[in-house]
This record gives structure tokens, sequence and C-alpha cells, in this order.
């Protein structure tokens, strides 16, 4: 079943179209990247899933679980986007607020929701571990972690506020390809193990071909391709999803060559 | 020949040295420096640029050290030398149209008529690839891409010898950053320039730099012949660096686990984030040698590039990854 369901949306600032999608389905487990350029509409998507876009005419249909987004009230609204689907975003230490501990700030955010005492201890804790940070890191303020910490942690919170549905946006833009790949590896984890709902925004084409189960090509507000990723990846139909593809830069492939007969290696290295 | 190098050099902010000894020679052809944030690369570069000056060591420019330049020779060295940032809006003042931002350059180091002077901006944008009517419009009303363009214009602008590029593509759509490549690929060699770039990306030194040096925690820790180091790795970060990068359509990266331990204060640096850490890494911090046409320091380079890349170990992730919780 769908977790997030998009149909004929088009989103208009006045007589321009910005973003268009006729269908998007993100299920249980499976993890739907949008990816185009700046400009594509692919963030606009992302928003409207949760009502977000602000300053611009929304049509169509969209679900979040059971809630019909475009007509759901504000209130219904804030009740998604806290507890059922949460968004993380490029810069996660700008969410952060940076005068509390991230303890405080997973306590708060689990009170809104109705958790205290011992249960939102072990919720916290619990979704810390979930992305893999030591529980220990609710000591701390957001200034003393990592990006790539403060984005797991991000995540974590969403976990703890027991969400089913991830909105990422360029998660892993601002990091060092070292952290991403840890931020990756995270999101895959709680797809495959947790049956969370990703829909991913990025422009990077390689590290969504290492995690998206189908993709959903935009260029200025139109759906130009879409399908499962290794389809499109291997056989793109677009010409402008080939252009995106070989502007991926190539990293040769490793190479190990055999031992020379010789000399081993602890030989040809003095005084080791 | 080498243009511009740093001998030995270790810079500091206040007491904190965030670049120990550094070595490091930019020729003719490209040079790639590659590290995480942290790493060093962009406070060694802004050394390199004569913004900073080392705490012991040297920068050389040319044949003398950059310290004991006069007038003269620094007003030269700033034009041969010239900057290219991350993002283009850096380099522009957002109140200057393009044109003007570029004229700027030009009447500081030459002395032109108007004619030449708009002559040569439009040769300039023309030859990094834009209309030359962009000259009329401010930073804001341009494209990420086309600021680069103007900004790699205004550094051509005064016929440097060097770019030093820090992350000049990090801030673009992909297809945006393969054109800036391909320019500064093909500029690079129209004008016998030289370059240092600074980038996390190992993809994009693959195709730029003839040679290469990986900074972990303000050290090289391996340099050499750029497809020497991204196909045949010897120190662990390299191959750590390497593992990380997504492919299309390749295994997930590997995640190089522990990327928050801190570096090693005796010994390697690195032996807290190393999955091949033995006793001798913590008690003997190893020496940057030549190691199979390359420098490597790490005590266990030899393993490191003869172990066949699917059995060579690593850091696990996903529900073993080191820094999982403890209980």
């Amino acid at each position: 079943m769908s977790l997030i369901s998009v149909r004929d949306l088009v989103v208009r600032i006045g007589d321009r179209v910005i973003a268009s999608v006729p269908e998007l389905d993100v299920a249980a487990g499976e993890c739907v990247a949008l990816v185009g350029e700046s400009g594509s509409g692919k963030t606009t998507t992302l928003l409207s899933t949760l009502g977000l876009v602000h300053g611009a005419d929304v049509s169509g249909r969209i679900t979040v679980g059971d809630v019909d987004v475009l007509a759901a009230s504000p209130a219904r609204l804030r009740e998604i986007r806290g507890s059922r689907a949460a968004l993380v975003m490029q810069s996660p230490q700008a969410a952060l607020n940076p005068t509390m501990r991230l303890g405080t700030l997973m306590r708060r955010a689990l009170a809104r929701h109705g958790v205290k005492g011992a249960d939102a201890r072990e919720r916290a804790e619990e979704g810390v571990r979930a992305v893999l940070l030591d529980p220990e890191i609710l000591r701390r303020y957001p200034h003393q972690v990592s990006g790539g910490q403060a984005q797991r942690f991000a995540i974590a919170l969403a976990l703890a506020l027991g969400a089913e549905v991830l909105l990422a946006d360029e998660p892993t833009s601002a990091l060092d390809v070292t952290v991403q790949a840890e931020v990756v590896a995270v999101l895959r984890r709680l797809r495959d193990e947790r049956g969370l709902a990703v829909l991913l925004v990025s422009h990077d084409l390689a590290l969504v071909s290492t995690i998206a189960d189908r993709v959903v090509v935009m260029r200025d507000g139109a759906v130009v391709e879409s399908g499962p990723a290794a389809e499109v990846f291997a056989r793109p139909s677009d010409p402008y999803t080939r252009e995106l593809i070989a502007a991926v830069p190539e990293l040769p492939e490793e190479t190990v060559p055999a031992l020379p007969d010789e000399a081993l290696p602890d030989e040809a290295e003095e005084g080791a | 020949m080498t243009l511009l190098a740093a001998e030995g050099v270790t810079l500091a902010y206040g007491t904190t040295a965030v670049v120990h000894d550094v070595s490091l020679a930019v020729d003719e052809g490209g040079v790639g420096l590659i590290g995480e944030s942290g790493s060093g690369k962009t406070t060694l570069a802004r050394a390199l640029l004569g913004l900073m000056r080392p705490r012991s060591g040297t920068i050389r420019y040319g044949t003398g050290d950059l310290a004991g330049l006069g007038r003269a020779g620094r007003a030269e060295f700033r034009r041969a030398v010239q900057p290219v940032f991350q993002d283009g809006s850096e380099a522009l003042d957002p109140r200057m149209t393009a044109g003007a931002s570029i004229a700027e350059a030009l009447t500081t180091h030459h002395r032109m008529s108007r004619a030449e002077r708009a002559d040569r901006i439009a040769a300039l944008l023309t030859d990094v690839g834009l209309d030359p009517a962009i000259a009329a419009r401010r930073p804001h009303e341009m494209s990420g891409g086309q600021r680069q363009r103007v900004a790699i214009a205004r550094a051509l602008a005064v016929e440097p010898r060097l770019l030093v590029l820090d992350e000049p593509t990090s801030a673009l759509d992909v297809t945006v950053q393969a054109r800036i490549l391909d320019l500064l690929e093909r500029l690079a060699a129209e004008h016998g320039l030289g370059y240092l770039l600074i980038t996390h990306n190992l993809g994009v030194v693959g195709r730029l730099c003839r040679t290469s040096s990986v900074m972990f925690a303000g050290r090289v820790v391996e340099s050499g012949p750029t497809g020497e180091l991204l196909t045949r790795p010897a120190h662990p970060y390299t191959r750590a660096l390497r593992d990380a990068v997504p492919r299309m359509g390749g295994e997930p990266p590997r995640a190089a686990g522990r990327t928050e331990a801190a570096a090693a204060a005796t010994g390697c640096p690195f032996r807290l984030r190393c999955p091949l850490a033995v006793d001798r890494c913590s008690a003997e911090a190893p020496q940057a040698r030549e190691v199979e046409g390359r420098k490597v320091a790490c005590h266990r380079a030899e393993e490191v590039l003869h172990t066949p890349a699917s059995s060579a170990p690593r850091v696990p992730h996903g529900g073993e990854a080191p820094d999982a919780p403890r209980q």
C-alpha cells in the first residue's frame, strides 16, 4: 500500500507551472527518488506532499497515509508532519535549537505528542540507536556534533515520533563523502528493516542509484522520465536523463596487482 | 616545473596547529588535494595564496621564498596565483556587473583604453563559454554556473600562471559541474596554466589531476599519481574515501565508520578510524615513505596495496558499525 500517493499534482505561481507530477507513489519499505537540477520542481513536489508549499496554487490529490493533504485542516496537517512523516533537510544543524541539548529537544518533541517520562527516554534512545548513534549524544548541544551526526539525529527524532514516511531533501549534499555514505547506510537500513517509505530529492545520480528503488526525473517542473531505478539508469529513454547520467564523474575501478614473486611486501620495506 | 610549493609547512590558528609539516608541489599539470572538512586543505590553500604565514616551513614561489618577496614581487605573485572559490558569488561584488568586476581585475594590473578593455572583457567571457552580453548583468541575475564562469573569467583577466581552485564545482548541479570541469580542463591546456584543485570528490580529481595528495587531520597521508591513488590506494584512509564514493549502479557506498572519531594525538592520527590498526600504530607515528610509486604514511601500506578490494578489511556499517551503541 502506498504511504504517499500523488495524482495530477500541479503547482502554479500565477500562470507559471513550477511543478507538474501526474503520478507518484511511495510504498512502505520503498525509496523513490526525485532527481533533477535546481529549478526542476523536485523540492516543490516533495514539500507539496506535506502541504508546505505556500504562496502557490496547488491542485490535484495528495494522500499521506489516510490523510488527504490538500483537504486536511491545519491541525491535522501538523499532526502528520509531526508524527507520521518527517522532513529531513540539507542542513540539519540549522533546524536544531542551538540552546538545547539534543536530549531536551527530543524530550520536548515527544512531550508534544504525549510521550513522557521513562517511555520518552526509551523512545529517544531507541531512535538514536536506529541511526547508529551512541545515546551519549543526547547529552550534547547541536554545535558539539558533526554535520553527519546532526543529520542522523534529525532522522532519529522523526523515528522516535513514530514516522512511517521520511521525506529527505538533499540530505547528504552538504556532507563529506565518507559521512554521506553513513547517512545512506542509515536510510537503506530504515527502509529495509523498519519498512519506512522514503521520498528522496537529490541531484546526485550516483548516490540515488545506490538507494532508490524507483526514480522520477524532473526538468523545468515536468516529469521527463520515471520507472524502476535500475532500468532508468541502464536504459535512459530521455536525452535529459542521459545527460544527467553522463555528468556523473567516473571513478576508475580498483585494481589489485598480484604479488610479485620475488618481493614479498614485508621484505620490500626495510626495518619494518 | 614547480610553480608553487609548500615545504614542510606547519600552519596554526592561534596556538592550534591545523596543518602539520606538509609538503606539496604544484606544477604545470593539475594537482589534486583531497580530504574531508577539517582536514586542513583549505587552510593549506590560504597559505599557498599568501593569505596566511606558516608557523614553520616555507611557501616557495618559483625559486624564492614567498615570505622574502618585496613589494613588487608580492604584487606579481598576487597576479600570477589566482583563487577560484566554491561559489562564484563570493568572488563577485553583488553591486557590480560582471563586466565591471572583470574590468576591475584588468585595470589593477594593466593600463588600457576603454575600447581595449571592452574588447578584452568580451574575449574573456567568450573564452569561458558565456555570451559577452552577460557583462551587463549583476551576480543575482545569473545562474550559479554563470557566476562561476564569470569568477573564472575574472581570475583569467590578469593572465595568471596558476589557479587555486577550492571546491569549484561543489555548489553546482551535476551537469553544470561537468561543464565547468570541461572548461577548466580546456583553459588549463590552452593557457598553459597550473592548478591546485581542492575537493572531497575523488571523481573530480581523477579527471583533472595528474598527481594528488590526500590529507587527513592536517597531514598528507598519501600522495602520488592520481590514477594510482584511485585504482590502488595504499593508505586505508584513501581506500575509505574511495569506498564512500557512490557509483552509478554500483554497490552502495561503504560507510567509512566512526567518521566522528577524533584524530589520534599520538601514533598514527588515523588509527581510531582504521580497520587495520595494530599496536604499532598507537606506539609509533608512521613517517611518509616511498612505496611502489607513491609516498604513503602507513605502517601497513604494502598490505593495503596487495589485498584485493573485495577481501580487504573495512570498517563495517549497518548493525555492526563500531560507533553503534554500547550495552
